[in-house]
C-alpha cells in the first residue's frame, strides 16, 4: 500500500531541491508508519498461528516492539516532515492531528506488547481459551486496531487533499 | 499602557505573558513569576522592538530594547552571536561542544517542572565569537503536543546560559501550545526527528562538570571587527540594530532565520 502520500499541491513553486527534501521526509514517515502497521499485524498473525500449532508467541513480542519502534520513529520523521511542510506555506493542514494519532496508537500498542507479555506460555487450545478467558489482550489489541484506522484515515484524507490527485485521477 | 495577559505556563516557577490584544503570540517574555515587573518590561521591550522591525535594512541580524543603550546593545549583540551560531549548528549539523552536568540538570528540571513528567537536556555549541558560551536545552514532553522543542541563549557565563537557554525552552512550549488553541493556522511544527536526533547525540556526550568552565571576556575584538550598530530612541526606550559589518562576505549577509525563532 506504498505511495499513499501527497504531492505539495501544483502552486507550491517548489524548486527542484524543495521537492527532493519534501519527498524524502514524507516517504521515510510513510515507510515507518506502514513499518511499524505491518509489524502489528505480524504480531496478531503470530498469535493465531500458535493457536494453530507451535507457539510462534515470540515472534508475536517481537513484531509487538518493532511496531513500537517503527511508529516511534514516524512520530519524528512525521515531525519532520510536519516542520518542513509548513514552513513552506502549503496549504493548511493540521498536522498536530496526526501527531496526535500516532501518540494514541503508541500508548495502545504500549499496552498491547505488556498484555502479551503477560499471556500464559501455552498454544492451540488451551492458548486460545486463556485468550477467550481473558479478554483483555483483545480488548487493547481492537483499541490498537481502529486507533490504527484512524492514522489510515487521516493519511488517506490527506493523500487525497491536493487538487493535482484528484484530477489525475478523474 | 496595554493590557497583559498570562499564558498557561508548563513550568510551576516561570511565567508567561504577552500583550492581550496582539493578533500573534508576540510580543511576549517569560521569567521566574516572582520578577512579574521583569517580565512585563520586557514584553513592552520586545514590542518596541518588533514595532520597529520594519524599517530594518539589509544585512539586518538581531535587535533588542531597554532603556539603557549599553544595555540594548549588549543584548542585540548577544543575539545576534546566538542566531549567527544556531543558524550554522542547525543547517551545517555541526556536533555538541559540552553538556551541562547530571546534578545542575536534575536541579534545573527539579526547579521548573517539579515532578513533571518533562525531559530536560542542556547542551553548549561553540559559538560564532569564539568566546562565551551558548546553551541550547531541549524539553521532551510526555505524549503531548508539541511533544519536544529548544531554547537557547548566548551569556558570558556558562550556568547563566544554560540557566536562560532552559527559560526559552519553556516559552517555546508555552507559546507552541497557546498558538495551537488560539490562533490554530499559524501552529508551529518542531522538526520532531531531527531535535530527537540532536539530543540522542548530547546524551552521548561525556559528562564534564561545568565547574572548571569561567565566565568569558566580553569579545570585544570579534564584536567590532563583526557587526555594526544603530540605534533609535522611542520614548524612554533606546532600540539597538546589529547589522552585518559591511567587510564580511555577502554570504552571510541574510537574516538568520531558525527553527528557534518561531
Amino acid at each position: 500500500m506504498g505511495g499513499v502520500n501527497c504531492p505539495p499541491g501544483q502552486d507550491s513553486g517548489f524548486k527542484q531541491k524543495e521537492l527532493e527534501i519534501y519527498t524524502d521526509l514524507l516517504a521515510k514517515y510513510c515507510e515507518n508508519m506502514f513499518g511499524g502497521i505491518a509489524a502489528f499485524y505480524l504480531a496478531n498473525a503470530s498469535i493465531e498461528k500458535s493457536i494453530q500449532k507451535t507457539s510462534f508467541m515470540q515472534v508475536s513480542v517481537i513484531e509487538m516492539k518493532k511496531a513500537i519502534t517503527l511508529l516511534k520513529e514516524a512520530q519524528s520523521s512525521f515531525g519532520s516532515f510536519a516542520s518542513y511542510a509548513s514552513s513552506k506555506n502549503l496549504d493548511h493542514v493540521d498536522y498536530s492531528v496526526q501527531l496526535e494519532n500516532i501518540e494514541e496508537t503508541l500508548t495502545l500498542l504500549n499496552e498491547c506488547a505488556q498484555e502479551i507479555n503477560n499471556i500464559p506460555f501455552s498454544q492451540g487450545q488451551e492458548l486460545q481459551n486463556s485468550l477467550w478467558r481473558n479478554s483483555k489482550i483483545t480488548i487493547k489489541m481492537i483499541d490498537a486496531a481502529q486507533s490504527i484506522h484512524t492514522l489510515f484515515e487521516w493519511q488517506s484524507q490527506f493523500a487525497l487533499s491536493q487538487k493535482s490527485v484528484l484530477q489525475h485521477s478523474n | 499602557m496595554q493590557e497583559l495577559q498570562e499564558v498557561h505556563s508548563v513550568s510551576v516557577r516561570l511565567t508567561t505573558l504577552r500583550l492581550k490584544n496582539s493578533k500573534h503570540f508576540r510580543p511576549a517574555a517569560t521569567g521566574y513569576s516572582k520578577d512579574l515587573d521583569l517580565i512585563k518590561t520586557k514584553v513592552f521591550m520586545e514590542e518596541a522592538e518588533i514595532k520597529c522591525q520594519n524599517s530594518v535594512s539589509a544585512g539586518f541580524i538581531a535587535s533588542s530594547a531597554s532603556y539603557e543603550l549599553k544595555d540594548a546593545q549588549k543584548r542585540a549583540v548577544f543575539e545576534a552571536i546566538e542566531r549567527s551560531t544556531l543558524q550554522s549548528w542547525w543547517s551545517m549539523r555541526e556536533k555538541w561542544d559540552s553538556k551541562l552536568g547530571t546534578e545542575d540538570t536534575r536541579k534545573t528540571h527539579d526547579e521548573f517542572f517539579n515532578n513533571q513528567d518533562i525531559d530536560l537536556s542542556i547542551g553548549f555549541i561553540k559559538p560564532v565569537s569564539e568566546t562565551g558560551y551558548l546553551a541550547i536545552a531541549i524539553i521532551e514532553t510526555a505524549n503531548t503536543y508539541p511533544y519536544i522543542v529548544a531554547g537557547s541563549s548566548f551569556q558570558l557565563d556558562p550556568l547563566e546560559a544554560a540557566n536562560h537557554a532552559a527559560i526559552e525552552a519553556v516559552q517555546s512550549l508555552n507559546a507552541s501550545r497557546w498558538i495551537k488553541l488560539n490562533t490554530p493556522m499559524q501552529t508551529v511544527y518542531w522538526d520532531i526527528g531531527e531535535l530527537r536526533l540532536r539530543k540522542k547525540a548530547l546524551q552521548k556526550i561525556p559528562n564534564i562538570p561545568i565547574k572548571p568552565m569561567r565566565q568569558a571576556e566580553y569579545p570585544i575584538d570579534f564584536i567590532s571587527k563583526t557587526y555594526k550598530f544603530e540605534t533609535l530612541k522611542i520614548g524612554n526606550k533606546h532600540i539597538a540594530y546589529v547589522y552585518q559589518n559591511a567587510d564580511i562576505s555577502k554570504k552571510n549577509r541574510t537574516i538568520v532565520k531558525t527553527p528557534f525563532n518561531h
